[in-house]
């Protein structure tokens, strides 16, 4: 380092520290070069992100081509997009009529998605008021940890836990069998002169599908609770404590206090940590593709009004949503470039609009309550 | 605002606030007794998850678990190849997401530009990456898949894409003496030496299975062999005749015609009745016309419809072979029976009623294996102990030529573990599997029995391989593939996988990079720069310092999301049972959650433990990477 004097004051010694360079000219290129790479890192980026909508809106017209493509019988179909959006029929994978009306599949997803929320919704904001207003430390930084290691478990995991514990021991009542009965009122006996036995059902009154929206709702609930609790927490605590003292100062019990005031407060924080956990809900892969069966929701087609309502609202039965038709799909359901190859990029291009739509909203909701406060 | 209502309340009617005292107070305890029974559920929630998974998988962990290859044997397979996929994608991911992902996060919080457009993309920038976190990792799989994987088809299909390093091809024969002779070829070619020629073999004798009475007259199914060669044209007739159990068959007119077999120029195609339309299905085809039979197809048919109970009777038929004009069906009637709610899935889907929903198929098509075996054990025992086979290839030892046979079988057919084969695609598996025994007992052989050819033309080839070749054999294209292979597109192999995991955990990665750069006191960064620090200097020598606590915190939560992460790779990947580690960065893998996905879906019970077992394993590593994060968090606050 010719140009260099040797450091004479402690400030100097500290520029030097931080590396004098060898010269400006190196110091400025090498400043370029670092935020060149940078700004390469951002674009790479926002090209993935590009990239995300190019893939699905360009593969999803790509699936409305009006020249249409072979199916998996080696037949062309064509299907148009108001078919798509506002078909209520979804069996691509059936022989020779193919019907590719989303709305089954939507359901589908709502249906276990609306399982899941009133499980998690009331007891997560519940457990969130009870962790930011009642608990006291030392409970809380116990229980803190240990709704951070529920978050922390893979999605496949609850799927696991609601296809060998939730359906069967919760929902089928696999511990309780009872004996099938015939027509005339007789039990019905099997080969070996046994009675033939099945599980009891909910309560011994509902009979459950092996599949079904419900086992799969309540895993998905329970993946929610985490992100529900810790999501309103952070909102009711970030409501100033002054809130809470003029409260109490007006002669307001905790219970006042908290469900009156500390959640009013809160809302646009809480409301944006429900919108969260609903687009986690929908978006969610694994637990569906395990558990919730791969029937999709009849809409038209069964009779009367009521029986079309009825099955399209029920939750024990097997129910085939967004995300377990792609992954039916590409796990090997369907060969590369058929028609219904294309239709899980129509699929998915739809599953991204409602998540993104639900997220950008929460994250809107949520950054309005944090300039309320910060 | 409320409380000033309250008060308001309180002075308008002092009475009755006063009195409801006792309730308010009521109240508020019911209320905290909600709360408390609210948060101990999602606590006992969570222990009985931990204790359901842990009775179950306790009895399948052990040493032998941790490092056995994954197996469609429940009983031996193992964690390892998954395990040692998990670790390859994730370093992958890691070695991807990091430097851009705290790059992007540098760039956003550090350089804010000036310019007010520039600024308004910055802004649309900050609150996009939010949103991308939002977005479900099923559609970033998807991404990985069209960009990765098949990269838009650009160059061309993924196993024989335009560009490859450190892949070559040949065609394999298998000589008299059993040397393996390579011939080395441009992949797509023809083979240079067809010498496939004449008769296949005698036509397969198939399994064929019977109702018939036993000693005490009950109805039980019985093995014949039968040629089963239909000669044109072919009916496929019901007999239901017979009752089964003391259950009425609801059709009980003649036996009616379900399906006819024809053959026009030289194909096979069958056409399924239209009266019993609701009752056939070929190939998930349903009524309808005329449908090419191909072998592996499957021809489904109703024997009876059991009303009282909303049953159906069901068979299956496999087809085996098809010849110019025969056709062996291989099948065994399979009697189980699908309640009226689950033939209402087998008729919208029947691949997936094979699949997952109806697992009493897949159990009688296992039974139906078995027997098959029995016939392809008896058929290769026969051809493998021939005269001229014997001399070709092997010394039995004495006395254990029988034994020998079995196992060159059984281990011919592990092969094929789901779907009979016929036994012209079995031969020479089972003369493979005969080299490999061979070599166990006389060293090392395999190189010695291996021998690369050159190709200086088809007539010097001919003349080389010709008197070596086992009559009848066609080669087989292989290609061996070094440890550098790597190729465009990717495949869907380790690479492609690391890459789609990494667009997983990068929204997560910036996110918490941008937080623990701006938990950093802006006084840090102006200190530097007053002293002459160069913008960068300025950050990587103190807030990047000072934030590397917190960004290591958020990288390890985004690695151990992305260790549990099943839906994208799964997307990518694919089902099927991997059992072997990859040996290259285009190779197939599998990761943990991939493995315990596919465990849950068996149907085998035991299955069911030793995924309790993999997820055991895999709570345990992330479990270790979250106390990581935590201890860098915990000195990190020791420090400030």
């Amino acid at each position: 380092m010719p140009e260099s004097n040797p450091p004479a004051d402690p400030a100097r010694k500290q520029i030097r520290d931080l590396g004098t360079p060898k010269s400006d000219k190196l110091r400025d290129l090498r400043e370029r070069a670092i935020v060149g790479s940078l700004i390469g890192c951002a674009v790479i980026t926002i090209g993935i992100t590009l990239g995300i909508v190019f893939i699905l809106l360009s593969q999803t017209i790509a699936f409305f081509d009006p020249a249409g493509h072979l199916n998996a019988q080696n037949e062309v179909s064509v299907v148009k997009p108001g078919d798509f959006f506002f078909g209520l029929e979804w069996n691509p994978l059936l022989g020779n009529e193919k019907h590719f009306g989303v709305w089954p599949l939507i359901l589908g997803t709502f249906k276990v998605a609306l399982v899941a929320m009133i499980f998690a919704l009331p007891i997560g904001l519940i457990a969130a008021i009870w962790l930011s207003e009642y608990a006291k430390p030392k409970v809380r930084g116990f229980i803190k940890p240990i709704i951070e290691v529920l978050a922390g478990i893979p999605t496949v995991v609850f799927g696991f836990f609601a296809v060998t514990f939730l359906t069967p021991v919760v929902l089928r009542w696999e511990w309780l069998q009872t004996k099938i009965k015939a027509e005339d009122g007789t039990y019905l006996k099997g080969e070996d002169g046994e009675f033939l036995t099945e599980p009891a059902g909910l309560f011994g009154l509902l009979e459950v599908d092996t599949y079904n929206a419900l086992g799969a709702g309540l895993a998905v609930g329970i993946m929610c609770l985490p992100i529900v609790i810790s999501l309103s927490e952070d909102a009711l605590r970030a409501v100033p404590r002054a809130l809470r003292e003029g409260s109490y100062g007006l002669g307001a019990s905790k219970f006042e206090t908290s469900v009156k005031v500390v959640v009013p407060a809160a809302l646009s924080g809480v409301t944006a940590a429900f919108l969260l956990a609903i687009a986690r809900a929908v978006g969610e892969t694994m637990i569906v593709a395990l558990a919730a069966g791969a029937s999709p929701v009849k809409l038209i087609g069964q009779g009367s009004v009521t029986e079309n309502l009825g099955s399209a609202l029920a939750l024990n039965e097997s129910v085939l949503p967004m995300t377990g038709y792609m992954v039916k799909i590409f796990t090997g359901d369907a060969p590369y470039g058929t028609v219904e190859y294309f239709s899980s990029y129509a699929v998915a291009a739809t599953l991204f609009v409602i998540t993104l739509g639900l997220t950008i909203l929460g994250n809107m909701v949520q950054k309005r309550f944090r300039e309320k406060y910060d | 605002m409320t409380s000033i209502q309250a008060s308001k309340d309180l002075n308008a009617k002092p009475a009755r606030a006063v009195k409801s005292v006792d309730g308010r107070m009521r109240k508020n305890v019911v209320f905290q007794g909600i709360c408390v029974a609210a948060t101990l559920l999602a606590i006992s929630i969570l222990i009985v998850l931990l204790l359901s998974i842990l009775s179950q998988g306790i009895g399948a962990l052990s040493l032998d678990f941790i490092t056995s290859l994954n197996s469609s044997d429940p009983h031996q397979a193992g964690i390892w190849t998954s395990l040692f996929g998990t670790i390859l994608i994730c370093a992958i991911c890691a070695l991807s997401a990091i430097p851009l992902g705290v790059g992007t996060a540098v760039l956003i919080e550090e350089f804010k530009p000036k310019h007010p457009l520039l600024l308004k993309a910055h802004g649309i920038v900050d609150t996009n990456i939010r949103n991308l976190a939002g977005v479900p990792s099923i559609v970033y799989g998807i991404l990985g898949v069209t960009v990765f994987a098949t990269m838009f088809g650009v160059f061309g299909p993924i196993d024989s894409g335009r560009f490859a390093i450190g892949q070559d091809w040949y065609d394999q024969y298998v000589d008299a003496t059993g040397t393996q002779l390579f011939v080395p070829v441009k992949n797509g070619e023809v083979p240079t030496v067809p010498l496939y020629a004449g008769p296949v073999g005698d036509p397969l004798k198939m399994e064929v299975w019977r109702r018939e009475k036993d000693d005490q007259g009950r109805l039980i199914w019985n093995p014949v062999f039968v040629d089963t060669n239909f000669r044109t044209p072919a009916e496929i007739l019901v007999d239901q005749d017979e009752e089964r159990d003391g259950i009425q068959p609801l059709i009980d007119e003649k036996a009616p015609l379900l399906a006819t077999l024809d053959v026009v120029d030289g194909q096979w195609l069958l056409k399924l009745s239209d009266e019993q339309s609701e009752l056939i299905e070929f190939n998930s085809t349903k009524a309808g016309d005329h449908t090419q039979v191909r072998i592996g197809d499957t021809v489904r048919y109703a024997h009876f419809f059991d009303e009282g109970l909303n049953r159906l009777f069901y068979s299956e038929f496999m087809v085996m072979n098809v010849g110019k004009d025969s056709l062996a069906l291989y099948g065994a009637p399979v009697t189980s029976f699908l309640t009226a709610k689950d033939s209402d899935a087998a008729s919208s889907s029947p691949s997936i009623v094979l699949r997952s929903e109806f697992q009493p198929i897949k159990t009688e098509i296992n039974k139906q294996l078995d027997a098959f075996k029995t016939v392809i054990r008896r058929e290769m025992g026969d051809y493998l102990v021939s005269d001229e086979n014997r001399k070709r290839f092997l010394k039995f030892p004495d006395g254990q030529e029988q034994a020998t046979v079995e196992t060159i079988v059984d281990e011919a057919m592990a092969q094929y573990p789901f779907k009979p084969a016929t036994i012209e695609q079995l031969r020479p598996k089972l003369i493979e599997q005969m080299m490999a025994l061979n070599g166990k007992s006389s060293g090392d052989v395999r190189t010695a029995r291996t021998e690369f050819l050159d190709t200086a033309s088809s007539a010097e080839l001919l003349a080389q391989l010709d008197g070596k070749i086992i009559n009848g054999q066609n080669p087989t294209r292989v290609d061996r593939k070094a440890w550098y292979h790597f190729s465009l597109p990717f495949g869907r192999g380790v690479l492609a996988g690391g890459l789609t995991l990494m667009l997983v955990i990068l929204p997560i990665v910036i996110v918490a990079s941008q937080e623990a750069l701006r938990a950093v006191p802006g006084s840090y960064r102006q200190g530097a720069l007053a002293m002459g620090a160069t913008r960068w200097q300025a950050v990587s020598k103190t807030a990047l310092p000072a934030a590397i606590p917190g960004i290591c915190t958020g990288v390890i939560l985004a690695i151990s999301r992305a260790i549990g992460e099943a839906a994208p790779i799964l997307v990518l990947g694919g089902t099927g049972f991997i059992t072997s580690t990859p040996q290259n960065l285009m190779d197939k893998f599998s990761a943990m959650p991939m493995t315990i996905f596919q465990w849950t879906k068996e149907p085998e019970a035991y299955f069911k433990d030793i995924a309790a077992a993999g997820i055991i394993i895999l709570l345990m590593v992330l479990l270790s990477f979250n106390a990581v994060a935590i201890y860098i968090r915990h000195r990190a606050s020791k420090h400030h």
